[in-house]
């Protein structure tokens, strides 16, 4: 017999915490990135870190895996990567005779929890293609049986800086992705002296040694989350209040958005998708459960709406060389101009 | 008897008094200057032993006499007795000469032993119309004496005067000689108010100023352009919302609470949240104070906006209501 629904509610709440809180205690400086990593654990969705060179995008995604539990599986992206070294990998065994074996993504089977796909950009589309299809569906076939990967999270990460031999992911691609988190160097000049002087954090499999693992139960994960996205409500003001969001993202003229350094009218070519406002409700109610409450407010929108809903803007081509900044400047006025409660809302009461 | 203009004289009466009188005015037309000096002119009579004139007053000024005024002389005869002036003898009321007309005369007698003394005051006023200054005067007088002895077809009577003086006519004539005969027009003195009228306009000054501090602290309406400010224009459709009619709903609610939010947003400039409450009052300074109380606010809205726990509406409106008013308030300043 399962316990008492708020019972659940509440120790769930206590262990994601205690990931954060962790995590924190290795991590200095990537705060509201743990909490964006948090959210994504258990709202079940795949994330995609973008940030330079040694900002600490691995370190932070081996502290997670440990923290969640369950098999942890990596894959560098290069150029020759090719979808079947995903699948299997071939070698000579001890007889001298040729042997294939699971490859990265099957090899721990259902108990695959982290799939780190590091510099994805990296990997040729052939990759990508079957990469975004097993985070789609969980599962792939090979050696004529059905691998299923019911509780695996993909971690993927991006150099933005090195543009040689990298291929970018296509914008469809990028919608599998629930977010898209900056990993920015901190700001705070003391955490940065930290960062330099104290060698603890010179090296980094230690570092995350010291992250406390299986806190998480990873393969109830989806049974939890499932619960978690029908105890959180919405009222219907914010159920008109995100879809104004959305409606936003498409035509920001409408709402008065406007950007200083553009015509907002000519940067966006699509808004965000349906799958991609669903991913951010489902984030949303996340942050909701973890700051103790059953019911959502537009804060939790806001908590996640960028790193949601930037990537899967599609920008004129005119445009897309800006895309960072220029995204960053979006979401933030749409969601200093749209109106909650809305005026739509006001006339119709 | 001799004729002698400084004495009295008891003489015949003569077809020549007249021109006598003529030539007294033209007297006094050369010495007119020495006229106007004086007075009041009186006759002295010298010889006590026969009738005479004790004192005669004529008017005071011998030019600028107008049609219708009033000229007033007063002789004192001494009349030895047996003679006396029969009530006959003085002049009639009524009589009229050269545009001279006797209106008032008043005789009193005083009986002595030896003789009487009559007061005879005599009254006249010009109607001559002439339009230019004339020579004219006040017509002689004889008072005719009874009683004593006499000469045969003779008269015994006391003489008074004529008395000249100028007649200065009104000026007749159309606008042009109006224009002509016009003067200066002096605006009369006026009494000294500007101290009065400063403290009238600082009391004004302090009363409109009043008037106005109290409509734009405590008046509802948008009546002066400073006073359509957000939280004024929530508060009144607050009002409106608590005062109509029938149970209030959650939707009523939830419409109070878009009020507020709304001026909210309209005074930062964009959609404000409970995080940017801070950032407010550092742009607004003037709600610092409210600070607590905002946060309150945003915190309840949170929970009636996007929870669905049931409340009581009417009276939430109601805090509404008081809570617009101090934001109205923080708004105007006071």
């Amino acid at each position: 017999m399962s316990p008492p629904l708020d019972a659940q509610l509440t120790d769930w709440r206590s262990h994601a915490l205690k990931l954060e809180s962790e995590v924190k205690n290795v991590i200095v400086g990537q705060d509201k990135a743990i909490r964006l990593m948090n959210i994504a654990i258990f709202a079940r969705g795949h994330v995609l870190l973008d940030g330079g060179v040694g900002v600490g995008k691995t370190t932070l995604l081996q502290a997670i895996a440990r923290g969640i539990g369950g098999a942890y599986e990596r894959i560098e992206g290069t150029v020759d990567l090719m979808p079947n070294d995903l699948i299997y990998h071939t070698f000579l065994g001890p007889d001298g005779r040729p042997q294939i074996d699971e490859g990265p993504l099957l090899r721990a089977g259902e108990n695959l929890s982290v799939f780190f796909f590091n510099e994805i950009n990296r990997a040729r589309p052939q990759v990508h293609a079957l990469m975004l299809r097993v985070m789609a569906e969980r599962h792939l076939s090979a050696f004529k049986k059905e691998y299923r990967m019911p509780h695996m999270i993909v971690f993927a990460d991006r150099n933005q800086v090195e543009k040689n031999e990298t291929f970018e992911i296509p914008s469809a691609a990028r919608d599998r992705f629930m977010m898209e988190i900056p990993i920015e160097i901190p700001t705070d000049r003391e955490l940065k002296k930290s960062l330099v002087f104290n060698t603890k954090f010179q090296h980094a499999e230690k570092l995350t040694q010291q992250v406390e693992s299986n806190i998480l139960q990873f393969d109830q994960l989806n049974a939890f989350s499932d619960l978690l996205q029908n105890h959180i409500k919405s009222s219907d003001v914010l159920e008109e209040y995100a879809l104004d969001l959305w409606e936003a993202t498409q035509h920001p003229e409408k709402f008065g958005v406007t950007m200083e350094s553009v015509d907002v009218t000519r940067v966006i070519q699509t808004g965000a998708s349906p799958r991609g406002m669903g991913m951010l409700l489902k984030a949303a109610r996340v942050n909701a459960w973890l700051n103790g409450r059953d019911s959502m407010y537009p804060e939790d929108i806001h908590a996640v709406f960028h790193e949601v809903i930037s990537h899967r803007l599609v920008f004129n081509s005119m445009y897309e060389n800006r895309r960072t900044a220029l995204a960053r400047e979006l979401t933030a006025n749409i969601m200093s101009t749209v109106a909650v409660p809305s005026t739509t809302f006001s006339k119709a009461a | 008897m001799k004729y002698n203009p400084m004495k009295i004289l008891i003489s015949k009466m003569t077809a020549s008094a007249n021109l006598a009188a003529y030539l007294l005015a033209a007297g006094l037309v050369l010495n007119l200057s020495a006229v106007v000096a004086k007075e009041a002119e009186t006759t002295q009579v010298a010889d006590a032993a026969v009738a005479k004139i004790v004192s005669l007053t004529n008017p005071s000024a011998s030019y600028g006499v107008q049609i219708g005024d009033k000229l007033s002389r007063k002789v004192v005869l001494d009349v030895p007795m047996p003679y006396q002036i029969a009530k006959e003898a003085f002049p009639k009321k009524g009589k009229k000469a050269n545009g001279i007309e006797l209106v008032e005369v008043n005789v009193e007698t005083d009986q002595q032993k030896t003789r009487t003394l009559y007061t005879v005051s005599l009254g006249y006023q010009a109607f001559t119309n002439t339009n230019t200054p004339a020579v004219m005067q006040l017509p002689a007088e004889q008072f005719t004496l009874t009683g004593g002895e006499k000469a045969d077809n003779q008269t015994m009577a006391i003489d008074l005067p004529a008395w000249g003086f100028w007649f200065s006519p009104l000026v007749s004539g159309n606008a042009e000689t109006a224009q002509k005969n016009i003067q200066p027009e002096f605006t009369p003195p006026l009494v000294a108010i500007g101290a009065h009228q400063t403290r009238l306009i600082l009391f004004l000054s302090v009363l409109a100023a009043s008037l106005l501090a109290l409509l734009y602290i405590n008046a509802d309406g948008n009546w002066l352009p400073f006073m359509g400010g957000a939280f004024a224009q929530a508060h009144r459709q607050l009002k409106r919302l608590s005062k109509s009619s029938g149970a209030k709903t959650a939707k009523e609610e939830k419409q109070a609470l878009v009020y507020i939010h709304q001026a909210f947003n309209k005074l930062y400039r964009a959609n404000i949240f409970a995080r940017d409450i801070e950032r407010f009052v550092t742009m607004r300074p003037s709600f610092k104070k409210m600070k607590g109380d905002i946060e309150q606010f945003f915190n309840y809205s949170n929970q009636s906006l996007y929870s669905t726990e049931a409340r009581d509406s009417a009276k939430v409106i109601q805090n509404l209501v008081q809570l617009s008013k101090q934001l109205r308030d923080c708004e105007r300043g006071v």
